[in-house]
């Protein structure tokens, strides 16, 4: 408890609302949600399809706005920001990883891993040396010159994270980034990402359909229809664990 | 972004589309040649005219000229003194002109003597022969490079060049040629109600030829040249109070006692005050001829030609243009989800933008280069193989069709450049403003 006390709020969601018109219809994919993500904490959003966590997600990333409510990073309210000043925050603060993997198909994987630094304007040497230390981290050494269509989708993924990690970016959102993978490769994943959060003192939120997949994570946010049902801290990876009732 | 690496994205790209690429540098650089090859026709053409107006005479040249009307505004020896003091007149002088018909053998030709002051003379090229001596006072003419083809068969009177294309055996330099002139009392009705001239034949020396072959033609081509003073002493031997052709008479048809002549060249001190200068005579009422005037006019005339020919170009270049955008558009639709990563993983919105913009930029850059080359070869071989038709359409010697002036590739090329900017310009701004969320979805 002491310990949750001391941590800086990094992600502060208030009262969001994201309601998409189908048509005459209201779709209410996230219907008033509130939570923080704390600095170094691997938090599971996790839900069953189209409960609206991917959506969550993307507001908080700032690749989609919300209809209302509060999205705070880094004490910076992001919901009023221009799309400019949104990709320069990620590009600043933000690792992203996609379930399914979007590397760029023409660049091998050191150059996907690169890719990021190179937005931010750093020199080849310096990306390239950096992208190999990253692929070192995920155990890809040997694969920095395959292109994607050359490696596994596992394999793909570690690629990915490593892309991620490269700029140095204090939160990591990945989005079901072990749906497209089998099972022991998931669990490959999985402990990569643990590791990253325990060694590298990242904060992590990544979106799952699998209750299971969550138990790695520090805090579960459990979301049923746009609403969160369920927060679970989680005692094996922290200290204390509580279960708070929403 | 490092503009290096912008631009290195772009180009990996257009290597990956090779195909594609290729195809639309073809349309840019089929632009840029009708352009430039357009251009330089009209410079080919701008060019030939200018030297042809130039070979009439000095642009600081202007030709005065008394149409016999009013006695008063006579060009006389008197007059000449007087604008002489104008102040844009360096110098000047008259032209005397007198008819006179020539022979030899069954050869014959009307030619015009035209007195010019010894200076003035002494700047005519001259071919074969010598410039006439002025010293010893004895007329020697120089005879125009084209003469040759005004000369006739005076029994058939055909003309072997104009009818026939060939040129009489009559050599002005080396043959005995005799002049006649015209006079009252020397021409009589024949037998058959002919008139003939009686006058006594007389030889004067044909010294020098102008310079030139028979189709080079200069304002020197077409008439025989003498020393003034000699010239009009003559003359007034020949006609011995008679009336001479050209000069006016008094009420009684006596010859007055001073020349008059037809036309007067004014050279002006400055280029800049020719304009003023015809303005002054014009004003006096005299008609006046000037080669910069001309070469003004031609020139304007020639810009509206200029022009034309441009604009079909530029319709070729916008076709072009319309191509580029094209490929652009295609390769934003294919990219989009890579568009999309980008966007998620922090690239700066005006970076993709220039991305883009540089992709079309540099399909505009290769047109333009490969157009340039290519244009030079066609406007060699424009000229090497339409050339000598051009010179005779045009009846100039020597046109050159195609003339490229050294600022037009580089022009060209930017041209090329910054229509392929513009033509990338929107759809570059479309990929901007495509959502992030593309990349995320699932499909
Ligand atoms: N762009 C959109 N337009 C309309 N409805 C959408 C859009 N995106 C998501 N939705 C709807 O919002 C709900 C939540 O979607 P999403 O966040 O993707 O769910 P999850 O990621 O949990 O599967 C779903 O009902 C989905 O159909
Ligand atoms: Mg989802």
């Amino acid at each position: 408890m002491e310990k949750q006390l001391e941590k800086k709020v990094v992600i502060d969601v208030e009262d969001l609302y994201k309601i998409y018109r189908v048509g005459e219809e209201k779709v209410r994919a996230l219907d008033g949600v509130s939570f923080k993500v704390f600095e170094g904490e691997f938090v599971a959003i996790v839900g069953t399809s189209g409960s609206g966590k991917s959506t969550l997600l993307n507001m908080m990333a700032g690749l989609e706005p919300p209809t209302k409510g509060h999205i705070s990073i880094s004490g910076k309210n992001i919901e009023k920001l221009k799309e400019n000043q949104l990709v320069s925050l990620r590009r600043k603060r933000v690792g992203f990883i996609f379930q399914s993997f979007n590397l760029i198909g023409s660049m091998n994987a050191e150059e996907n891993v690169a890719l990021p630094l190179m937005f931010r304007g750093v020199s080849k040497e310096t990306r390239i040396k950096k992208a190999r230390e990253m692929l070192e981290v995920v155990g890809l050494s040997k694969h920095r010159k395959h292109i994607p269509t050359q490696m596994s989708g596992g394999q793909q993924q570690r690629v990915g994270i490593a892309r991620a990690l490269v700029v140095n970016p204090s939160i990591i959102f990945a989005d079901e980034p072990t749906g497209n993978l089998d099972s022991v490769t998931t669990s490959e994943i999985l402990d990569l990402l643990r590791e990253l959060v325990n060694e590298q003192g990242k904060t992590l939120v990544m979106v799952t359909h699998d209750k299971e997949l969550a138990d790695v994570a520090d805090k579960v946010i459990h979301i049923k229809d746009g609403k969160i049902t369920k927060i679970e801290i989680k005692k094996e990876n922290i200290e204390n664990e509580k279960i708070e009732e929403v | 972004m490092k503009f290096k690496d912008i631009l290195g994205l772009s180009l990996g790209n257009l290597k990956r589309r090779k195909w594609r690429t290729v195809l639309t540098v073809t349309g840019v650089f089929i632009g840029t040649i009708s352009v430039v090859i357009m251009l330089s026709l009209g410079y080919g053409l701008k060019q030939s005219m200018t030297e042809q107006i130039n070979s009439f005479g000095s642009m600081n040249d202007i030709m005065v000229y008394y149409d016999g009307s009013d006695s008063s505004m006579q060009i006389t020896d008197d007059k000449l003194s007087e604008w002489e003091e104008l102040p844009f007149v360096s110098s000047l002088y008259p032209e005397l002109v007198i008819p006179v018909d020539m022979e030899q053998g069954k050869w014959a030709l009307s030619v015009i003597i035209i007195g010019l002051p010894e200076d003035i003379l002494s700047e005519i090229p001259i071919g074969e022969g010598r410039m006439p001596s002025v010293a010893n006072g004895e007329l020697e003419l120089i005879m125009g490079n084209q003469m040759i083809c005004d000369v006739y068969n005076k029994n058939t009177y055909e003309y072997p060049y104009w009818d026939n294309n060939q040129l009489a055996d009559f050599d002005f330099l080396n043959d005995t040629v005799y002049s006649k002139f015209t006079k009252e009392s020397s021409v009589k009705v024949d037998d058959n109600g002919n008139l003939v001239n009686t006058a006594r034949k007389k030889i004067i020396p044909i010294v020098a030829m102008v310079e030139g072959g028979v189709e080079e033609y200069s304002k020197y081509s077409y008439a025989a040249y003498a020393e003034l003073d000699i010239l009009k002493n003559y003359i007034k031997k020949v006609y011995k109070g008679e009336a001479i052709p050209g000069q006016p008479t008094d009420r009684n048809g006596n010859p007055l006692n001073y020349w008059v002549y037809l036309m007067a060249t004014v050279r002006v001190s400055d280029k800049d005050m020719v304009e003023d200068a015809v303005a002054y005579f014009r004003e006096m009422g005299y008609r006046v001829d000037n080669s910069q005037e001309w070469l003004e006019e031609t020139e304007s005339m020639l810009n509206i030609v200029q022009l034309v020919l441009g604009g079909i170009g530029a319709v070729a270049l916008l076709v072009a243009a319309i191509g580029i955008t094209n490929t652009i558009t295609m390769s934003i639709y294919e990219r989009r989800k890579e568009i999309g990563i980008m966007k998620v993983l922090g690239c700066d919105i005006s970076d993709i933008g220039g991305m883009f913009i540089s992709e079309a930029a540099f399909i505009g850059f290769l047109g333009g280069v490969v157009g340039v080359i290519l244009s030079y070869l066609l406007s060699f071989i424009l000229n090497v193989v339409a050339g000598p038709m051009a010179s005779i359409a045009l009846e100039m010697s020597d046109a050159t069709l195609s003339v490229i002036p050294f600022w037009l590739p580089f022009v060209a090329i930017a041209f090329a450049t910054m229509i392929g900017m513009l033509a990338g310009y929107f759809p570059a701004r479309k990929a901007t403003r495509m959502s992030p969320l593309l990349a995320i979805r699932n499909e």
